[in-house]
């Protein structure tokens, strides 16, 4: 009996190691599972791109969400008056341009023969009406918070003036994210705001043709599409994948053309696979270690030096993301404006110093060491990872730290009430300038409670550079912005994001944009 | 049962009420401002006092309301009924696999007690009721999808789809019911009527099945009703691996984003649904066993005819 126990276990042992061994490389012989339902097909359709991405939208509505993953899905429907090219580029979209009438007032001129997917003209009105019901239905959209719907105007079908309740010289930066895309005003009211049905009206490369929540969501051409040739692939399935495993086991079975949301140390694995690769693009997104000035004994900035100088941060995110991404450089990503390498070395060069960490700590009323608290959230492992190993860290500088891993929706409160000392987060200058993070450190709102920074220098110098037309001057304010976080120790940059698709290899056009994590798939095509 | 549902509905409300996080800040996200949080706290009804919140929310119930998600702004109704069908076919499917297999198992396991058979088949099910969902669902894909490239990793599209989650739920469910059917069946198999029955010449397959088994299934038959409500709502790692999109996850999405509605929601039906199959479990009871048959009151009229018929022959004869 226990030969027979001993070979079942062996046997089952072997099961599980050829079970996990490899595995990236053996696909059928057409690179695709063999199944023949919605997943993958035996014969390739070069009209239907299939996509697999992780985020249930629920509803179609604009700027219901904040979040890239449910903008990723939206913007294939609806567009932007403006938009961040490949290259980071802010190029005119449904706008053809625009001029200052005042610090506060905008005119857009919008571009000529543009249709929605009924067929209906867009129009100016249908631009103002968007702007006015998204800050009346208080929508997540904080790149509206300027703007005064009261005072906007429709000067005609292809002209309107964007009012403003003060000067911000890159609102068409704002205007290019994804959270501000235009939706059909008479669609709208024609079918009750039913945004899962016929309210889903934009003048976007794609149509929805039908949703099946949690599941799959089915897109076609637009035939009223004002960009000649695009979409090139004229049918999208688009697959709602929540978990970053199986959408990497997906991935690595070649049956989808592009895999969004793999999970990153699945990466390698994936490159490994036949008749797919990876495609690799920079973020408008670093994660910071957020210091809350307001909490003590983090009000006092000896203490917040202290612990800038117990950890190691390259060390850190080598653990965390390895060589994915970047180890931050600057307090912003590369490409965004008011990014300064030097004044971040000035700083945060020096690297990992426990003696001069100890003596701050002394100077700070400290010298046996101090009890600190790191707040993260439980659901994201490298950040979790990243905590523990500052926590091993700084314990030789006498900080005693301590992990404190919340689930989101609570730790969204407790930092917002501003009850931590320190957590991680982090945060996108989604304008392509610093400002895109820095317009959430202000007064009123809830982000500011992370850092707990009452700087009325800092919110008066921001207020300068949102009122600086002229870019170059812009960034050197924002420049000093940075630095005036960096000089008391507010934040302390860690990684800057990248991010990964799986696209197959026959496949082209696919390119991640940096302002807002973005993919337009209407430049991808087959072959 | 409304009872058992009402006190539910409280219980889970009072529950959510405890739960720390504030739902304007889920929805509004990164900029939130405090405005805007004041607004979505009016839209929403969040100020009001607890007992007029779970007083409207149980009236919109009454009248089959399932309410509307925090977060998206839609109805709960059309997501939560689109999902439900895939998380039955999961439960039902996977236990009635689990039931075949286990049951079979068993009846070897007991009918061959300590022979080689029996060890294994012990050995299997200690491993499956031991082995998480998920392990085994990964190990699957790995194997079945990813290596030999016999059958889709994820998906709910066609029959092949549902070979690999059917599979893992009915092998993990087969454990519980093949244990259950051993000791049930070891306990039957030693009663003086299955001497009686083999003493009178049936063949083995007809004692066992006729009269050891169907006096063994009570036990077995409960415990297919556990494992089917335990399914209904449960198979979240399962639903996760295979990207299934059921009301398990939809739920748990639910919790994560303090969607108070979709919670409370979906774990009120699946409490109804899984009130439904104890009863029809209940319902079963009689059918097997004709005790509980007569305590229903079934055939009683019948009997009684009978009764009454047997009675005037008698009192005739004598007469």
């Amino acid at each position: 009996m226990k030969k027979f126990v001993s070979l079942f276990l062996a046997l089952l042992m072997a099961l599980s190691l050829v079970a996990c061994g490899g595995g990236g490389g053996d696909t059928t012989d057409d690179g695709s599972t063999p199944d023949d339902g919605g997943s993958a097909s035996t014969g390739e359709d070069l009209d239907t791109l299939k996509v697999i991405q992780g985020f249930d939208p629920g509803t179609f509505e604009p700027g219901n969400n904040d979040e890239q993953g449910y903008n990723r899905i939206v913007r294939q429907i609806y567009e932007t008056l403006f938009f961040f090219d490949e290259n980071g580029e802010l190029q005119p979209w449904l706008a053809t341009g625009y001029t200052w009438d005042d610090d506060t007032h905008m005119r857009v001129t919008l571009r000529e023969g543009v249709k929605f997917s009924d067929g209906t003209d867009f129009t100016a009105e249908d631009v103002i009406w968007t702007f006015t019901r998204a800050i009346e239905d208080a929508l997540p959209n904080s790149h509206y918070n300027m703007i005064d719907p009261a005072g906007c105007e429709v000067v005609d079908d292809l002209t309107c003036v964007i009012a403003l309740k003060y000067p911000c010289s890159t609102l068409p930066n704002h205007l290019a994210n994804s959270q501000c895309v235009i939706a059909s005003k008479a669609a709208y009211e024609a079918n009750d705001g039913d945004y899962l049905g016929g309210a889903v009206v934009g003048t976007g490369p794609y149509k929805l043709v039908s949703y099946t929540p949690g599941d799959m969501i089915i897109f076609e051409a637009n035939e009223y599409y004002w960009r000649e040739g695009e979409p090139k692939v004229p049918n999208m399935e688009m697959r709602v994948v929540l978990s970053g495993e199986s959408s990497a086991t997906e991935a690595k079975t070649a049956a989808y053309d592009v895999v969004l949301g793999a999970n990153t140390r699945e990466f390698e694995g994936i490159e490994a696979a036949d008749g797919v690769h990876m495609e690799y693009g920079m973020t408008a997104n670093t994660v910071y270690i957020l210091l809350n000035t307001a909490k003590a004994p983090m009000d006092n900035v000896k203490v917040r030096e202290a612990f800038a100088r117990a950890i190691n941060a390259a060390a850190t995110v080598q653990l965390a993301y390895g060589d994915f991404g970047e180890v931050a450089t600057a307090m912003v990503s590369p490409g965004i404006g008011g990014r300064n390498e030097e004044t971040f070395q000035k700083y945060y060069g020096t690297g990992q110093d426990i003696e001069t960490a100890k003596s701050l700590l002394a100077e700070a009323g400290h010298p046996d060491g101090i009890d600190l608290e790191i707040t993260v959230e439980a659901n994201d492992t490298q950040r979790c990872d990243m905590a523990e190993a500052m926590q091993a860290q700084v314990l030789e500088a006498g900080i005693n730290l301590t992990v404190n891993k919340m689930e989101s929706a609570p730790m969204r409160e407790y930092l917002a009430r501003g009850d931590h000392q320190i957590c991680i987060y982090g945060f996108t200058s989604n304008t392509m300038e610093a400002d895109g993070f820095l317009s959430q450190l202000q007064p009123g709102s809830s982000a500011l409670a992370r850092i707990g920074y009452d700087n009325q220098e800092f919110f008066d110098l921001y207020t300068e550079g949102c009122a600086t037309e002229d870019t170059a001057a812009r960034d050197q304010i924002w420049e000093q912005c940075l630095e005036m976080l960096m000089e008391d120790y507010t934040m302390i940059p860690l990684w800057h994001k990248e991010l990964g698709a799986a696209v197959k290899d026959n496949v082209e056009g696919f390119w991640w944009a940096k302002d807002y994590e973005q993919c337009y798939f209407q430049f991808v095509s087959k072959s | 049962m409304a009872l058992a549902l009402l006190a539910t509905i409280v219980f889970l409300f009072t529950l959510m009420e405890f739960v720390p996080g504030d739902p304007a800040l889920v929805v509004l996200g990164e900029g939130a401002t405090e405005e805007n949080i004041a607004a979505i706290h009016k839209e929403l009804g969040l100020d009001d006092p607890y007992l007029v919140r779970l007083g409207r929310y149980l009236g919109d119930l009454l009248q089959g309301d399932m309410g509307t998600s925090y977060k998206t702004r839609q109805p709960i109704a059309p997501a939560f009924f689109s999902r439900l069908p895939l998380s039955m076919i999961i439960a039902f499917w996977g236990v009635l696999v689990g039931t075949i297999l286990g049951v079979l198992a068993g009846i070897i396991s007991a009918v061959k007690q300590y022979s080689i058979f029996d060890r294994v088949l012990t050995v299997i099910s200690l491993f499956g009721a031991s082995a998480p969902s998920f392990w085994l669902a990964m190990m699957f894909v790995l194997i079945f999808s990813v290596k030999l490239g016999w059958l889709p990793a994820t998906g709910s599209y066609s029959f092949k789809h549902w070979i690999l989650p059917v599979v893992t739920i009915g092998l993990q469910c087969s454990a519980s019911i093949t244990r259950m059917t051993r000791s049930s069946m070891l306990e039957v198999i030693r009663q003086d009527y299955i001497r009686t029955a083999r003493a009178k010449g049936q063949t083995e397959i007809r004692v066992i099945i006729s009269h050891a088994l169907r006096n063994a299934f009570i036990p077995i038959l409960t415990q297919i009703g556990s494992n089917i409500n335990g399914y209904l709502g449960g198979t979240v790692l399962v639903e996760s691996v295979f990207a299934i999109p059921g009301i398990g996850n939809y739920v748990l999405d639910g919790v994560k984003t303090m969607d108070t509605p979709v919670v409370l929601s979906g774990i009120v039906f699946i409490c109804l649904m899984c009130s439904f199959v104890t009863f029809f479990i209940d319902m079963a009871y009689a059918f097997i066993d004709p005790r509980i048959k007569a305590t229903y009151g079934f055939g009683v009229k019948k009997k009684k005819k009978a009764a009454v018929a047997t009675a005037k022959t008698t009192e005739g004869g004598e007469g």
